[in-house]
């Protein structure tokens, strides 16, 4: 404990980075089964469980440590491979039978649509094949012979025996029998065979499992049906309830116009009555509620259907409508009762909900563009504050323009140097294959940077891909912070990834530029919607983009992703939107990269900060020259 | 009544100077061509009687221009530039917060913008333009030579100061001094402004 305080004092940027880590943690990994996916530091945690289905949380951890137990065995031995005779037969029988069911129990959380599944299908495949090997050559010694010999007498003394299991078993399938019974009752039966016949040819398989195999895939079959009819009811009752919640929601924003206009409050979270600017940002919060709803529904959706084609798009486009409709209600409301000395402090108040809001959806500009006219209409209640507004939004159009063409080109010269994600991403790379497992090693060529399929072993594609993004250089586009006390900022998911941005950045002394050049101070706000959006993101830290180094990197499963998606992730989603599939893969199939980023700079639309900056001081003229 | 900058200025001189290139023009060409004494007499009344109507019309033509455009000089290092249009607006809000001036030298609601471009904004508490003659005012700086060369503006905290001299109520102009300012270029550079003297024209004024 001592260590780790003296360590999280080191520096202000290592503290930072820690915080911003702990609270995006807190936020994407708080409504998560397991712990952590897999990163570049840790390569061999698991991929997370979305836990859709009952029991699928349980059974993937207990099979990453039968792989991890199972790993530790097939690299101790491949070691010693060209010594078979110091093989324990003993070990390679345990190992054949526990591989053997821990491959169908894979199989079995691919049909949860757990892509954990599909990652631990590949990898015990790879220990199964090493197993195999190993049984084989210690056949081959002087004492595999001996066991050899021991093994097809016990194997023909079982056979009748064997076969009356058989019998049994083809019979209680035609009676249509409880299939768990069946399956637990093969399975059993199947790794006792498997301990023998791990030392046997594949071709001589056969000759002892008589129709083993042809039974069990009957009964995988069943099995596999019932378990599938049981998954779909439990993933469409999830999809029943998020768009049942979505609607809830909606149905919420209207009950909260309602009471508005009839008695100038409403009723909010909590029991409490707010005035109409507290309905407008309850009417965000629950469009931000509903949108996660509805994220998790359409992923949900991903998995019954098998493919990432968005289902809720129209729910969402039916939302966004709602939601409109709702903020310009209020703003109507709030035009009509309030009295005219309020209307400047209630209406600089909206501004900046819309600017704030409008920064998080899909067309930015959406949501002050329906508000525009409610917003005039409420104006115009004090014809003093509609001049001034007109007057004010006069004054400072020039200088945003030319801060606005100032900011584009310094990021253009800063950013210069930088790779985009986009073409950093897909540019390849020499790929370093020495931390694979022993039995895994290869030469490496060049491959992509980062997958879009989870088609390797999670560990080594993370270990591999970290070790080449890591400490790089890279420049995001449009990041979104996740609320205005978080250290954290969002890249929104694209182009398969998406990132967090350590917010070390300090622009104070930017921000006090700005708000002289947007004649702002403590009693007066900006009253244009150019001006309070030029404010708002810059004291939220909303970035048009940023430049920065590579600290961390995380592979998640894009399903996962998307249906463990807690409501305080949802700038990772523009609201409006869905998140967009970049393959056309299997959803279990799909990667999703976080990449961790300490920034270098940051773009905002009407200036750019660096790390490092100095505290804000007075402001100075520098002497006349006459 | 002065219907030029006090100081004089670039315009001034320039006319002056054409004025004197046709009068000693006018001597030479009679010169050369040898004619008597009375000749050279004669015409030279008439190049006088000349150089008074240029002058005139060189100072109508000033009059005319002047009030219409307005000028900026502005002293960069190493070479200085001159601007052949500013214009100052006066905005009051309303709602108490300071007034702004602004001086640009390129229309702002033209669709393209004229280069070189500047832009001089600041805060006053005055209201009237007419009474800012004597008034310093921090200004921001932003200013573009041409359409491709990088941006400059003032660096945060910092400002140049901006004073106005005097105000001529017939062309409703002000004229001002620049401050030295060290700006910040869009790409790295730093761009010294050693001062500079504006004539600017008052185009708006809203109350």
């Amino acid at each position: 404990m001592f260590y780790f305080c003296q360590f999280i004092m080191a520096t202000t940027l290592t503290r930072r980075i820690i915080l911003a880590s702990c609270t995006a943690l807190l936020f994407f990994g708080g409504h998560t089964p397991s712990i952590a996916n897999p990163t570049g530091k840790d390569p061999s945690q698991p991929l997370k469980t979305h836990g859709t289905i009952e029991g699928a949380e349980a059974l993937a951890n207990e099979l990453h440590q039968t792989y991890l137990e199972e790993l530790d065995v097939v690299t101790r031995m491949f070691e010693t491979r060209n010594d078979p005779a110091s093989f324990s037969d003993r070990q390679i029988s345990k190992s054949a039978a526990r591989l053997w069911k821990a491959r169908r129990d894979a199989k079995h959380l691919e049909l949860m649509s757990e892509p954990i599944g599909a990652d631990l299908t590949r990898k015990l495949f790879l220990l199964a094949v090493q197993i195999d090997q190993f049984g084989l050559s210690y056949s081959r010694t002087p004492r595999g012979s001996q066991m050899m010999t021991t093994l097809i007498i016990r194997l023909r003394t079982d056979s009748p025996r064997f076969q009356k299991f058989l019998s049994q078993a083809a019979s209680s399938l035609q009676k249509s029998s409880d299939p768990e019974v069946f399956t637990k009752q093969m399975e059993a039966k199947g790794m006792q065979m498997r301990e023998s016949l791990v030392f046997f040819r594949p071709l001589e398989h056969k000759k002892y499992l008589f129709n083993f195999e042809a039974l069990l895939t009957a009964g995988d079959v069943n099995h596999k049906k019932l378990r599938r009819t049981r998954y779909l009811a439990q993933a469409n009752d999830k999809i029943k309830n998020e768009v049942a919640s979505a609607a809830a929601a909606t149905e919420e924003m209207k009950r909260i116009c309602q009471e508005l206009d009839q008695t100038g409050s409403a009723t909010l979270d909590g029991n409490v009555k707010g005035d109409g600017t507290q309905a407008f940002a309850q009417v965000c919060k629950l469009w931000v509620r509903a949108s996660a709803n509805l994220t998790r529904a359409n992923a949900i959706e991903w998995m019954v259907t098998n493919q990432t084609g968005n289902t809720k798009t129209n729910d969402i486009t039916r939302l966004k409508k709602a939601t409109l409709i709702a903020m310009t209600d209020i703003i109507n409301s709030l035009a009509e009762k309030t009295a005219t000395d309020q209307i400047p402090l209630i209406y600089t108040n909206l501004l900046r909900q819309i600017s704030q809001v409008d920064r998080r959806t899909t067309g930015r500009k959406q949501v002050s563009e329906a508000c525009t006219d409610a917003l005039n209409e409420l104006a115009k209640k004090n014809p003093a504050l509609a001049k001034d507004i007109d007057a004010y939004t006069q004054a400072t159009a020039e200088p945003l323009k030319w801060r606005n063409r100032f900011a584009n080109e310094q990021a253009g010269y800063l950013s210069s140097q930088q790779a985009s994600a986009e073409v950093l991403l897909n540019s390849k790379a020499p790929i370093d294959t020495s931390n694979r497992p022993n039995f895994a090693r290869r030469r490496g060529g060049e491959t992509l940077m980062v997958s879009k399929a989870l088609n390797e072993p999670a560990d080594w594609m993370i270990g591999e891909t970290a070790k080449r993004l890591v400490g790089q250089s890279i420049k995001e586009d449009r990041l979104i912070r996740l609320g205005p006390n978080s250290r954290t900022g969002i890249i929104p998911f694209t182009n398969g990834h998406y990132a967090n941005i350590a917010l070390n950045l300090s622009p104070e002394k930017e921000i006090a530029d700005l708000k002289v050049a947007l004649l702002i101070d403590d009693e007066h706000h900006a009253l244009s919607m150019a001006g309070m959006d030029a404010i708002s993101s810059a004291e939220m830290q909303d970035y048009v983009s940023i430049g920065g180094t590579i600290q961390q990197v995380h592979l998640e499963a894009l399903l996962t992703r998307f249906i463990a998606f807690p409501s305080a992730a949802m700038p990772l989603v523009l609201l409006g939107g869905l998140p967009q599939e970049t393959t056309n893969l299997a959803p279990l199939e799909q990667t999703c990269w976080r990449l961790d980023i300490v920034p270098q700079w940051a773009h905002h639309r009407y200036f750019t900060v660096h790390s490092g900056d100095s505290k804000p001081q007075e402001r100075k003229t520098a002497q006349t020259s006459k | 009544m002065h219907r030029v900058p006090p100081s004089g200025g670039p315009i001034p001189y320039a006319s002056a100077s054409s004025i004197m290139v046709v009068l000693s023009f006018t001597l030479v060409l009679f010169l050369a061509s040898g004619c008597s004494k009375e000749e050279i007499n004669q015409a030279l009344e008439t190049a006088k009687s000349k150089t008074k109507s240029m002058t005139n019309s060189a100072v109508e033509a000033v009059e005319d221009t002047l009030p219409e455009s307005g000028e900026v000089t502005l002293n960069l290092k190493p070479n200085p530039i001159a601007i052949s249009n500013a214009e100052l607006a006066l905005m009051t809000i309303g709602d108490g917060r300071p007034n702004v001036v602004q001086i640009t030298t390129y229309d702002p609601d033209a669709s393209a913008r004229s280069y070189p471009a500047l832009l001089l904004h600041g805060i006053t508490a005055t209201s009237k333009a007419s009474s800012l003659a004597g008034e310093k005012v921090p200004c921001d700086v932003y200013f573009q030579e041409n359409e491709s060369s990088p941006i400059a503006m003032t660096q945060p905290r910092e400002a140049m100061t901006v004073t106005f001299r005097q105000y001529n109520p017939t062309d409703k102009a002000l004229t001002a001094t620049l401050g030295m300012i060290s700006l910040r270029g869009s790409d790295g550079s730093v761009i010294e402004i050693e001062g500079g003297d504006v004539l600017a024209v008052i185009r708006t004024e809203t109350n």
